[in-house]
């Protein structure tokens, strides 16, 4: 009985402040015609051909059957040629880190066919992928709606050194292939950095800002840089310090063009 | 016009689709602005980010009104549209959250209680937004939808993607969280 009261009294509290909370009408009315007039400029945009709107059919994705993993498979076989190779990146003094973050037209392509092909197997549901040397991860959600924006390949490669000199190690180094406005979220927990949050904006002249979160219980726990990135393609450096340690993280960030989306 | 407010949601996307006029969208969209950015406000606990996140969803559904399969219910596809985009705000925003209840709206009708009365209801807003910013993204939407929505468990369900037990126990556990965190005003 104690217990159903208590239900009933959480329920009310939360319906009561519910209630206190309504929007006033006016605000109502001047967001409504806001939504009216982006509806309008959505459509202008898609008749004009400039957001195809791809008829989106999805494939049961519980139905996974062999062909599947033979496409997957098929797909590592394209993804690890062009992956990023560690040994490039060991050098004594970073300087080829600039060099290492710039993708060859190869990568790109190969890229985009992981993209397409995981997108296209999972019925369209492909949230984001990731390749490193060594494997690649991804994640689908069904029945979601996504920006109409095309994926782009953002290359992140974090080295790490201690002050007194030694040589740069690699923390973390991958490309993930993701639409604008996809939070990604990759871990590797015996890494300095455990955790890293991926987020891509971009802006209406076109450039893009690059949001990574280093998280987990690393040396750079619970904090925050934000990169901008004006052009396509674009490379930028950033050297990040804590305690005795010091990063350097290289994001370069390329537009995947044609039919994925 | 005034025939189209007896015309159900998927009619109106039917129509839409045969002629491509943008008012059958705004009739449709009139029916339901208010209570997603009312659930909206309810995830993000921000006026602007809930004003911001509901022109984004309504600009993802004009965008994405031809993947709209009628299985579910357009209201099911909205909001769960809505609950996502919201749920996916609140991750980037995790580590650097807002001040709750620093820019909370005055309680409607406030003007009527008594100063005291009026201070005292503000306070306990302030509190039960706390409260309610302590959730985890998937309890806090499944407390929105079936408490303070009333949405039905089922649909509640189908808009958030799992199965109906995983559902109870989301607002059973929120409830018990809240119950915790409101102690005082229980």
């Amino acid at each position: 009985m104690m217990k159903k009261k208590s239900k009933a009294a959480v329920d009310g509290l939360l319906r009561d402040w519910a209630s206190r909370q309504d929007f006033r009408a006016d605000s109502l009315s001047e967001l409504e015609n806001k939504v009216m007039r982006n509806t309008r400029e959505c459509l202008f945009e898609q008749n004009d051909g400039k957001q195809a709107a791809a008829c989106w059919h999805f494939s049961m994705w519980r139905n996974l059957s062999l062909a599947s993993v033979m496409v997957v498979a098929v797909v590592l076989v394209l993804v690890l040629p062009f992956s990023v190779q560690d040994r490039d990146i060991q050098r004594p003094d970073g300087a080829n880190v600039q060099t290492v973050a710039s993708f060859t037209p190869e990568q790109l392509a190969a890229r985009k066919v992981v993209f397409d092909e995981l997108n296209a197997l999972f019925g369209g549901a492909l949230r984001w992928v990731s390749v490193t040397e060594r494997d690649f991860q991804f994640d689908f959600e069904a029945d979601v709606v996504r920006p109409a924006t095309p994926p782009v390949v953002l290359r992140t490669v974090i080295l790490t050194r201690s002050e007194d000199g030694r040589a740069w190690e690699p923390v973390w180094n991958m490309d993930v292939i993701l639409p604008a406005d996809e939070y990604v979220t990759l871990e590797k927990p015996d890494a300095p950095i455990p955790q890293l949050g991926l987020w891509v904006h971009q802006l209406p002249d076109g450039g893009f800002v690059v949001q990574t979160d280093f998280g987990g219980a690393g040396t750079l726990a619970d904090s925050r840089m934000q990169t901008f990135l004006p052009g396509d393609p674009d490379v930028q450096m950033t050297s990040l310090h804590s305690g005795d340690t010091e990063y350097r993280v290289t994001q370069s960030l390329a537009v995947i063009a044609g039919e994925a989306s | 016009m005034e025939a189209q407010e007896h015309i159900s949601d998927e009619a109106l996307i039917a129509a839409f689709r045969m002629d491509g006029m943008p008012y059958h969208l705004d009739m449709l969209f009139s029916r339901h602005i208010g209570k997603v950015r009312t659930m909206l406000y309810q995830m993000v606990l921000h006026d602007a980010d809930a004003d911001d996140l509901t022109q984004d969803v309504f600009r993802l559904v004009v965008r994405n009104i031809e993947k709209f399969s009628g299985r579910a219910a357009f209201s099911t596809w909205l909001y769960r549209v809505a609950m996502n985009r919201a749920k996916s705000f609140l991750k980037r925003r995790q580590r650097h959250p807002v001040a709750y209840g620093v820019d909370a709206p005055e309680p409607s009708g406030c003007s009527s209680l008594e100063p005291d009365l009026a201070l005292a209801t503000r306070e306990l807003d302030e509190r039960i937004t706390k409260a309610i910013s302590m959730l985890r993204p998937k309890m806090r939407a499944a407390v929105i939808l079936i408490i303070m929505q009333g949405v039905p468990l089922s649909e509640a369900a189908r808009i958030e993607g799992c199965a109906i037990p995983t559902m109870y126990w989301r607002v059973h556990e929120a409830r018990q969280q809240l119950r915790k965190l409101l102690e005082e005003e229980l």
